[in-house]
């Protein structure tokens, strides 16, 4: 025997067994740390000699536990730290050993400590890299089984492990599960960090615990000891109750190992990008996730475990909202008793009065995810007790204490159940083919108690609790509120107008009670189902007796202390239900003079504006009899000095919707004139500020005025729905406006405009405003106070310089009457033309005298020119200097600015094409082509050949697919121009340019005549090809570096 | 079904699962009750603290049957004055371009989140309407105002 030495004392001498023992068990004795230290010392080097492996075996011989225990951890210690010593021939014998000592220690009642040490050398021994030992689960359960080792090359003849199991003792059953657990632990603690390796190693670990450990033991042992059905378990074999626990409590921990490792392959996959890549990924687990499925029970079991409740919780939420398909029927049949037992209702109870604590919420998550998996169940199956009762607990999610995202943090994730229950049930209402299926009844009114859930739910707070809520919370409630609204919008296909009807009758109810909050939610439902609502004459009914009450009285009565988001939700709602109002004339009056009152509190100014926008615009011929009421109303409202331009611009505008109605021209005047008398009232007040050389309120107040003359315009323009008389040469009142008794209101506003844009076109406002008084009446068929003669438009478009603020909008605006100017006569449309034409060579003249370009004013200038080429190219080519324009196109094709280029190109698109022209106009234009042609072609050369960026390649194919189609001389113009020195490619020769030319044309003029065969569509849009043949074409010239994959 | 719908659904699952604050998304109902996977209806909201704060604008969502290889349509409805709004309203943003930013990854989140983000931040680089462009880049102050009017007349509710 050796010596031992330790710390400065003199070291122990080991000469016999007895004396090894004596001091295994000294040190299991109470002592001073200092004789410990050195009793370990020297057991320690004992173990390490040579002998060590003998020791092992003989301490396990002896009667004394903790020596027999310290047998096994000296099997283990030499496993670990001396398994070189073995040789190839002795690591067999030693497995024998170890296996014999097992079956021994079983058979013969040794202490659990001892056993599970011996199991844990039995682990190392498996786990060293050069263990050839397989299928250890399996080998030890035969050997237990028969009581002996087996020779592991019997293996696999011997039975199915499923048949043997059950024939296991009790002691042998829980040796396996301390085994198996054990090498689940010791594997998760050899790869620590298993979340952070990749899939692989992942891949590993998980191939040792399902390949190697044949979990199907586990399963196994577990139901032969005890079953559960429902709560109780029942316990058939043994009577032994302290084993069954013990069982039991192993399992559970096992479970819990397997548990990580299903948590990490959950976590593994959630956190992959499961776009693309997770759901294949999903797929191609399954088969390797399959092992795990049969643990999923043990798993359950946990949840009866207080101290595992909260982890095991959190893995159910998990796996049921990220693998549903993972749990079988049976588990979710265990997982519907769980979450109904006495323990789980005693949650929901604390959930509703306002407890939202960690145990809870998981709890409520659960359910929530349990919910979301098995939705078809729970609203098909109300029969069975357990799914109707979790159905009844996820309804009382939505009336737990507190306002939804403030204090009530589950309300809003049970909504989004809800919608997933409502659209299952709306699903299958429509793919049921023959009738609706027997269970709708009953699910439909859980939707109905839904639904009163959430109007109790979206009630707003008083203004006292509101003050303390932060911008979070408002946002959290207001989300909420949206939720509910569609939530509503689903079930109402389900619930029908009954729900309208319901809601209404509540409306009735708070308002009679004065519950503003109460009715301010009613009135938010029914504002959500205005989109869904169709039976005209039902709804109308109901609303009727809605607004038939006292609503709007009670509204505008300022002594009742009503808050401002009921009346600002009683407005929207009359503007989501405007065409009741137009159905049901009586309503309006009450319903207008509530919207009056609003004008004044600012909170409700615009929406309310906007509203009587909307009502007088859709209502207006039912109005036209209170138009001497809305203009008093209008003054009023002018005296208050609270109203801003926006709501003056509304309401004018409303008034003149009604205007619009009246029947004839000779009726609008009067309204019209006091209406511009209002306008004139800012025009004044302009003037008064510019004296004061106020230049704020000056400019407010006259692009007030515009806006305010805009808006009339805008309002004074022909509904859709009136039948145009084309005819308008023979319409009675056509020189009204212009010549008769109007004329001089016309010729006023012609002056406002004219003076204010004249004073002011360096302001945006202003001269948007403008041109905006001008435009509605470009498309009017019938005269108007706004359809002014053309030369209004050509004189303000003539009077802008480069100093007018949004010139472009201005050339727009020119470009818009051109288009659309329907009244006017040929003549004087080519004389606007032509003086547009002139204004933009001179300002593009200017720009260049100025050496200063504006790209803005390029690209609107070229737009202008590009929509005159179809009607007035005849006045455009005879107009003087006209090519600095076709020059400033060229330019702007090549420049960096991207409007002007796509202007320039489009420009290019329509000259090129061919035009109805003869005689002289003819010879113009094939002169210009002539001339400008080949630098046409040599700049789209240049630019597809690698000039242009690449997301500007599809600007350049237009005009030239146009261009190689109507003229014959576009492949020599491009030959030309492929091989010049503007060229400067040098990635592509001769022959690839000539292949790509010849693409070109061919592809062209192919899909043209296939386009123009089969659609009479000319417009080439569908010449996809070419764009690729450009881009490929493109590439080759830059290099091959530049194609990405597409 | 299509790998198209399988990705909407599990979209519309993600999406009613955590969503952004004052956004919303939804695919449309048809006449008869059915929803159309394919058609979104969608509210994106200004951010705080821009221009744009208070405003909610309504846009459409399209999705081709070659989603989520080829990105989705977004097209606000009205029109939006935005300088990188077509004047159809089809929004122009660089992960919407197949050509581009494109990728399959992307959500319907992250396309929303794109175009709020867009709305204070234009990229002058690719203009899609002249008017709001032009006035971008000439008249901020004036852009600003109109922005300002815009969100009046669209307020989140």
């Amino acid at each position: 025997m050796v010596s031992a030495n330790s710390n400065g004392d003199a070291p122990i001498e080991l000469h016999s067994l007895e004396e090894v023992e004596k001091l295994v068990q000294r040190l299991y004795l109470p002592g001073s740390p200092q004789e410990i230290t050195r009793i370990q010392d020297a057991l320690q080097k004992i173990q390490r000699s040579q002998e060590g492996w003998q020791l092992a075996d003989a301490l396990l011989r002896s009667t004394d536990n903790n020596v027999r225990f310290f047998g096994a951890l000296t099997f283990l210690m030499k496993i670990n730290k001396d398994w070189d010593s073995l040789s190839e021939e002795d690591a067999p014998l030693l497995l024998n050993t170890l296996i014999q000592w097992l079956l021994r220690l079983v058979n013969g009642g040794a202490p659990k400590m001892v056993i599970r040490k011996l199991c844990t050398a039995l682990i190392s021994y498996y786990l060293r890299p050069s263990s050839i030992w397989k299928q250890p689960i399996r080998h030890l359960v035969l050997c237990l089984n028969e009581g002996d080792v087996v020779p592991s090359n019997i293996l696999d003849q011997a039975p199915p492990i499923s048949s043997i199991l059950p024939n296991l003792s009790l002691s042998s059953a829980l040796a396996i599960l301390w085994f198996s657990r054990g090498l689940a632990e010791e594997v998760k603690a050899s790869a620590p960090g298993l979340e952070t390796y990749g899939p692989t190693s992942w891949g590993r670990s998980f191939d040792l615990l399902t390949k190697r450990l044949q979990t199907q033991i586990l399963r196994e042992s577990i139901f032969k000891h005890r079953r559960f059905s429902g709560r109780t378990p029942i316990y058939d074999e043994s009577n032994d109750w302290a084993g069954f626990k013990l069982v039991r409590r192993e399992h559970i921990m096992l479970s819990c190992e397997y548990r990580r490792r299903v948590r990490s392959t959950c976590w593994l996959i959630h956190q992959k990008d499961w776009i693309g890549y997770a759901h294949r990924a999903w797929i191609d687990k399954a088969i390797e996730l399959d092992p795990f499925r049969q643990l999923t029970p043990l798993a359950i079991i946990a949840l009866y475990n207080d101290d595992m409740y909260g982890v095991t919780v959190e893995l159910f939420t998990d796996v049921l909202t990220n693998f549903s398909a993972f749990l079988n029927a049976q588990d979710f049949m265990s997982l519907s008793t769980i979450l109904t037992n006495p323990k789980a209702q005693g949650i929901i109870s604390r959930l509703k009065e306002g407890d939202y604590d960690v145990e809870v919420m998981s709890f409520a998550r659960l359910l929530l995810a349990y919910g979301d998996a098995a939705v078809q169940d729970l609203a098909e199956k109300a029969d069975v007790q357990q799914f109707n009762q979790i159905v009844l607990q996820l309804l009382d999610l939505l009336s737990c204490d507190g306002y939804p995202g403030v204090e009530d943090e589950i309300c809003a994730e049970a909504l989004e159940f809800w919608m997933t229950y409502t659209e299952h049930l709306i699903d299958s209402l429509f793919s049921a083919e023959k009738q609706k299926p027997a269970w709708m009844d009953s699910a439909r009114q859980r939707v109905e108690a839904v639904i009163e859930a959430c109007w109790v739910k979206i009630r707003m707070p008083s203004s006292e609790v509101a003050i303390t809520w932060d911008s979070d919370a408002k946002a959290s409630f207001k989300n909420f509120r949206r939720d509910v609204e569609d939530i509503l919008q689903s079930s109402y296909t389900l619930l029908g107008i009954d729900v309208f009807g319901k809601l209404a009758h509540l409306a009735l109810q708070s308002l009679q009670s004065h519950a503003w909050l109460e009715l301010e939610a009613t009135l938010y439902c029914l504002n959500a189902l205005s989109d869904s609502v169709a039976d005209e004459d039902m709804v109308d009914q109901i609303l009727s007796r809605l607004f038939g009450s006292s609503l709007f009285a009670d509204m505008t009565n300022t002594t009742n202390s009503i808050p401002a988001k009921t009346r600002q939700t009683a407005v929207t709602m009359i503007t989501r239900y405007a065409t009741f109002f137009e159905r049901n004339v009586d309503h309006l009056p009450s319903m207008l003079n509530f919207l009056f009152e609003s004008l004044k509190a600012s909170a409700l100014a615009n929406v309310a504006a906007r509203a009587i926008a909307s009502t007088c615009s859709t209502c207006r011929k039912s109005l036209t009899s209170e138009l001497g009421a809305f203009l008093q109303q209008y003054e009023v409202l002018l005296s208050w000095d609270s109203v801003d331009a926006y709501v003056k611009e509304k309401v004018i505008g409303a008034i003149a919707a009604i205007v619009q109605a009246l029947p004839t021209e000779a009726d609008k005047l009067a309204p019209l004139s006091l209406l511009f008398q209002f306008v004139e009232m800012d025009v004044a007040s302009s003037m008064r500020f510019l004296e004061a050389s106020q230049a704020k309120g000056y400019q407010a107040s006259a692009a007030c005025a515009l806006k305010c003359l805009a808006s009339m315009a805008k309002a004074l323009e022909t509904p859709d729905e009136v039948a145009i008389d084309l005819d308008a040469d023979t319409h009675p009142q056509a020189l009204f406006w212009t010549e008769g008794e109007g004329a001089p209101l016309q010729s006023q506003v012609i002056r406002t405009i004219q003076k204010l844009y004249g004073e002011m076109s360096w302001n945006s406002d202003v001269v948007e405003a403008s041109c905006q008084v001008l435009r509605p009446g470009y498309k009017e068929n019938i005269p108007g106070l706004f359809v002014f003669p053309t030369s209004v438009t050509v004189d303000l478009v003539m009077a802008s310089t480069l100093e007018t603020a949004r010139l472009d909008y201005v050339l727009e605006t020119a470009g818009a009457m051109l288009n659309r100017h329907s009244q006017e006569s040929e003549f004087n449309m080519r004389h606007a033309a032509t003086s547009f034409l002139i204004h933009v060579v001179n300002l593009v003249h200017a720009m260049e005298v100025n050496g200063a370009i504006d790209p803005e004013v390029n690209s609107s200038g070229i737009e202008l020119a590009e929509k005159m080429i179809p009607r007035y190219l005849h006045s455009m080519i005879r107009v003087q200097n006209i090519e600095k324009l076709f020059e400033t196109t060229l330019v702007c094709l090549k420049a960096p600015d991207l409007m002007p280029k796509r202007a320039a190109a489009h420009f290019w698109a329509s000259f090129v094409q061919k035009h109805e022209l003869s005689g002289e106009d003819l010879q113009i234009v094939q002169a210009a082509m002539q001339q400008y042609g080949p630098q046409l072609c040599q700049i789209l050369a240049e630019q597809i050949g690698g000039e242009a960026a690449r997301s500007e390649l599809d600007i350049f194919a237009e005009p030239l697919k146009k261009l190689v189609f109507a003229q014959p001389q576009a492949k020599q113009w491009l030959a030309n121009a492929l091989d010049s020195e503007g060229f400067r490619s040098v990635k592509v020769g001769p022959t690839e340019k000539r292949v790509w030319l010849q693409k070109i044309m061919k592809q062209v003029r192919h899909i043209f005549m296939v386009l123009l065969l089969l659609t009479g569509d000319s417009s080439l849009r569908g010449a996809k090809g070419t764009n690729n043949a450009i881009k490929d074409f493109w590439i080759a010239c830059r290099g091959v570096e530049f194609a990405y994959a597409s | 079904m299509s790998l198209c719908q399988n990705r909407l659904q599990e979209e519309r699952k993600q999406w009613r699962r955590d969503h952004p604050f004052g956004f919303f998304a939804k695919p449309v109902r048809t006449a008869n009750g059915v929803l159309d996977l394919k058609k979104w209806e969608c509210g994106v909201p200004g951010k705080d603290k821009t221009l744009w704060e208070g405003g909610l604008f309504k846009l459409d969502v399209l999705f081709p049957d070659e989603y989520p290889t080829k990105p989705p349509k977004c097209k606000f409805v009205p029109p939006l004055f935005h300088p990188n709004v077509y004047p159809s309203g089809t929004v122009c943003l660089s992960i919407l371009n197949e050509e581009e930013g494109w990728k399959p990854a992307i959500t319907i989140k992250q396309i929303l989140l794109g175009i709020q983000d867009l709305l204070n931040d234009p990229n002058p680089d690719s203009p899609a309407q002249a008017d709001a462009y032009n006035l971008f880049k000439r008249d901020r102050q004036a852009y600003e105002k109109k922005v300002k009017n815009i969100v009046k007349d669209n307020p989140a509710p």
